[in-house]
């Protein structure tokens, strides 16, 4: 999956460069997800700037990763569009990890936490 | 509002899902649907053109999904169809119940099953119909425009 990795502190901040998170995307989504994981990153903050489209295979891939993380991480979302906001709300995403407004808040607070919710 | 028919052919194949998707923005780009409403439809469509090629045919090409819309007046309807394997039918009878899992319990999170509960929520009407070797999803979405 094409996207753009920034670290900050023990931080990092993945942000996909495709528009359409779907069913197509949703293995690469998934499986970057948890090379991250797996090197060793475990809070995380994925970034949806440029995301203007998710559907339930992109969302399954997010939860994967999560479920992935266990209780040994965290992981937030931040610049979602509206209606993928309402999407998060539909499916009670927004329960699962927390929704920031921009991706620097969302690593500010995973830099301040200590591990699963 | 004037009535509108359109039909689209796609192959079983999931990168065929976002040419679905972007059909489905650009059929009614000039209706000037509120952004959301929009979304709800491109999302639902998605999910059933989605659901088509990874259930009905199991993920196998070389089969056709087609997505037919009609606008009357101020109601979208979207029919899509395949010809494989029939849903049962009692997935859509709780279709909401995939949303009812313990965010706190994460090695219980569902990964799956939530196209149906998006379909459910996103539209006005649902009905699915298996006859003569042919599966229809039947869409219906009441369509507020903007003025």
């Amino acid at each position: 999956m094409r996207r753009d990795e920034e670290m900050v502190g023990e931080v990092m901040i993945l942000r996909p460069r495709d528009r359409r998170l779907d069913a197509a995307m949703a293995p690469s989504l998934r499986a970057c997800l948890i090379e991250t994981i797996d090197a060793g990153r475990r809070k995380i903050v994925l970034d949806l700037a440029v995301v203007e489209f998710i559907d339930s295979s992109g969302l399954g891939a997010i939860l994967s990763a999560v479920k992935h993380l266990g209780g040994n991480g965290e992981m937030a979302v931040s610049n979602l569009a509206e209606p993928i906001q309402s999407l998060f709300r539909l499916t009670r995403m927004d329960r699962v990890f927390a929704v920031y407004t921009t991706a620097t808040e969302a690593a500010a607070a995973l830099a301040g936490s200590e591990g699963s919710a | 509002m004037t009535s509108r028919e359109v039909r689209l052919i796609v192959p079983s194949r999931l990168e065929a899902v976002r040419e679905a998707g972007n059909a489905v923005r650009t059929m009614w780009a000039d209706l000037r649907l509120d952004e959301a409403v929009a979304y709800e439809v491109e999302l639902a469509v998605v999910e059933a053109v989605t659901n088509a090629i990874k259930h009905a045919y199991g993920g196998v090409s070389g089969h056709e999904v087609e997505i037919h819309a009609t606008l009357h007046g101020e109601c979208l309807d979207v029919e899509i169809s395949d010809t494989g394997i029939a849903m049962d039918p009692r997935c859509l009878e709780q279709p909401l119940a995939v949303l009812d899992f313990d965010p706190r319990r994460r090695d219980r999170l569902p990964e799956h099953g939530f196209g149906l509960a998006i379909i459910r929520a996103a539209m006005d009407g649902v009905e699915y119909l298996s006859a003569g070797g042919r599966n229809t999803l039947r869409l219906r979405k009441r369509l507020p425009v903007k003025s």
